[in-house]
């Protein structure tokens, strides 16, 4: 392993599949808890994909790919579609110009709470279709067998479990699985919707709670991690007080995520409307913070296809 | 304890708010592209005022669609795929024979839309020839890309209509347009038939959730048929997004849609990969 933190990445994935193993091969543990558990852990395995397709957690290739497999069917996708669809794409790397596949202006309900809902449903299949067009290039051979295989695992054991019985399969293995799956389409539009793509430090909205992050691998620190893609998720937290904070729209560090949804889709109806954002090292210069200059996205390509042979 | 009846009941809640959203969302397009057509009044001869006009276009080009594009190496030998950076439309300007023998004036605008076919696009967008593809292929084997503009045409004689206010000042006895749109097709017609493509989707969309529903909840409930049902709406849950993302860019209007398209060494021509 590469990093001792990837201990806690390990653990989350290791409840998630006892939880679906419990619920599958228990009926006494088939009750709410479980399930929502299951349904929350199953996001959870989709942070770790996430975490993995940017820094693989093992030093060893086979080791990586067999994780990969492992978490392409907890989400029920091949875990790679990252590498096109986040890595490449999301960071505004390999988009020539392109609109990112995930961007939150698909999605226009006047209703804000239909947009949160609805979100996954043209994330989803832009993401994919984006992936197509990407993996027909020539060059990416290896990425397309990796793609099948992590697709054969996910699908082929997900059916295996179906055709041994197909109604606890539905239950409590597939709809923990989309939920997952879903959850990390809908966190594009959480954290970028009103913000500012073109700004260099508030494009993107993080979520502080400390409590919050741990289980989350300080995935809710998206600024830093979107202006520097490199940075081990451990290092976030530590990286975004000391670069993020004296820069961003101090309206885009958010407490708590939970307070967030609810304010902005259970108590208002509308739509946010685009915010007035302004990077604060623009307007108060004497924030600037000496030796650090503010890094413009994309941020570099080779770093981007480090991550993307190490995954 | 959560039973199959209370998982069964919370999966179909699950389909059905998903499918009402799709539908939702599907409706939402519709309703927009058939306000779009009712602004589209047509002119009549002579006419003054904001509106449709017809007419065959008179001397050199009228307007011009640009596509930006960049082209890489497919991974099937032979092939650059192409995908789009960014697109624009231009009113060139020029001069339409209206059918009733009158004359218009159509001023220059910079920014504009410009509606043509996908056919009318692919004409525009096809490789020349052989020695064209391969001087496009060592570019597009690079990691930087074929970059090229695809500028599609409204040329003389084509027959078109524009979108946009009618002054009594023209050239000689005809009136003087200033126009936002350009279409080498009834962009009315084109409008109500996307809004009708919507609405037959939502329709059928809504039969098949009907259907799947029905089968998962034939008696008795989990058995032979009722999983039948249940496989049915699983595969109907997963494949209504992908259908209704398919309808969005389905109902594209001509000068958003993405033109994208591939050359093929030796085939001449680029398909066109965007519906319209």
């Amino acid at each position: 392993m590469k990093h001792p933190a990837e201990w806690r990445q390990i653990g989350i994935v290791g409840v998630y599949l006892a939880l679906l193993v419990a619920m599958y091969a228990r009926p006494g543990c088939r009750n709410p808890i479980f399930l929502a558990a299951a349904c929350y852990f199953s996001f959870l395995n989709t942070v770790v994909i996430h975490n993995h397709l940017h820094q693989g957690i093992f030093h060893s290739k086979a080791a990586n790919l067999a994780l990969r497999c492992v978490l392409s069917f907890g989400a029920l996708y091949p875990a790679s579609a990252n590498i096109p669809a986040h890595n490449l794409v999301h960071h505004h790397f390999d988009d020539d110009g392109q609109p990112d596949w995930a961007a939150p202006d698909q999605v226009s309900f006047g209703w804000n709470l239909l947009n949160l809902l609805h979100f996954p449903n043209v994330g989803g299949p832009s993401t994919f279709a984006g992936v197509q067009r990407w993996a027909a290039l020539r060059g990416h051979e290896d990425f397309v067998r990796q793609y099948r295989l992590e697709s054969a695992v996910a699908l082929g054991v997900t059916a295996l479990l179906a055709v041994h019985d197909f109604w606890t399969t539905l239950f409590f293995v597939v709809i923990p699985q989309l939920y997952g799956a879903r959850g990390i389409l809908r966190i594009n539009l959480i954290q970028h919707d009103s913000c500012d793509t073109a700004s260099d430090w508030s494009h993107s909205r993080n979520f502080v709670g400390r409590g919050f992050n741990w289980i989350m691998c300080n995935n809710g620190y998206h600024t830093i991690h979107h202006n520097r893609a490199g940075l081990h998720w451990s290092a976030l937290a530590e990286a975004h007080a000391r670069e993020v904070v004296p820069r961003i729209d101090p309206s885009l560090d958010e407490p708590s995520m939970v307070g967030y949804l609810l304010r902005t889709y259970l108590l208002r109806a509308r739509r946010p409307p685009m915010a007035a954002l302004v990077d604060r090292d623009l307007v108060e210069p004497e924030r600037r913070v000496s030796g650090v200059r503010p890094t413009r996205r994309p941020v570099r390509r080779p770093e981007v296809q480090t991550e993307a042979e190490s995954a | 304890m959560l039973t199959n009846e209370v998982m069964g009941a919370l999966a179909l809640a699950i389909l059905w708010v998903n499918t009402l959203l799709v539908a939702a969302d599907a409706g939402q397009q519709a309703r927009a592209l058939l306000r779009r057509r009712d602004e589209m009044r047509a002119l009549g001869a002579g006419a003054r005022g904001a509106g449709l006009v017809r007419g065959r276009v008179v001397g050199g080009a009228l307007a011009v669609h640009r596509v930006e594009q960049v082209g890489r190496a497919g991974a099937i030998e032979g092939t650059i795929l192409f995908h789009d950076r960014s697109a624009c439309g231009e009113i060139l300007g020029g001069a339409l024979a209206e059918p009733d023998g009158g004359a218009l004036t159509v001023e220059a605008v910079a920014v504009a839309e410009v509606w043509l076919t996908p056919g009318e696009l692919a004409r525009a967008a096809a490789c020349a020839s052989d020695a064209a593809f391969d001087q496009a292929e060592g570019h597009a084997r690079k990691a930087r890309g074929f970059s090229r503009t695809v500028n599609a045409t409204v040329g003389a004689d084509a027959e078109v209509f524009v979108l946009g206010e009618a002054r009594g000042a023209g050239h000689g006895d005809g009136r003087a347009l200033s126009p936002i749109l350009v279409a080498t097709m009834d962009p009315r017609a084109l409008l109500a038939r996307k809004a009708a493509l919507a609405a037959t989707f939502v329709t059928v969309e809504l039969v098949l959730a009907a259907a799947c529903t029905a089968a998962a909840l034939w008696p008795p409930v989990f058995g032979r048929i009722s999983t039948v049902g249940g496989v049915l709406c699983l595969g109907f849950f997963l494949l209504v997004q992908p259908a209704g993302k398919a309808l969005r860019d389905a109902l594209l209007t001509p000068s958003r849609a993405p033109v994208r398209g591939r050359w093929t060494r030796g085939a001449g021509g680029t398909e066109p990969q965007a519906a319209r």
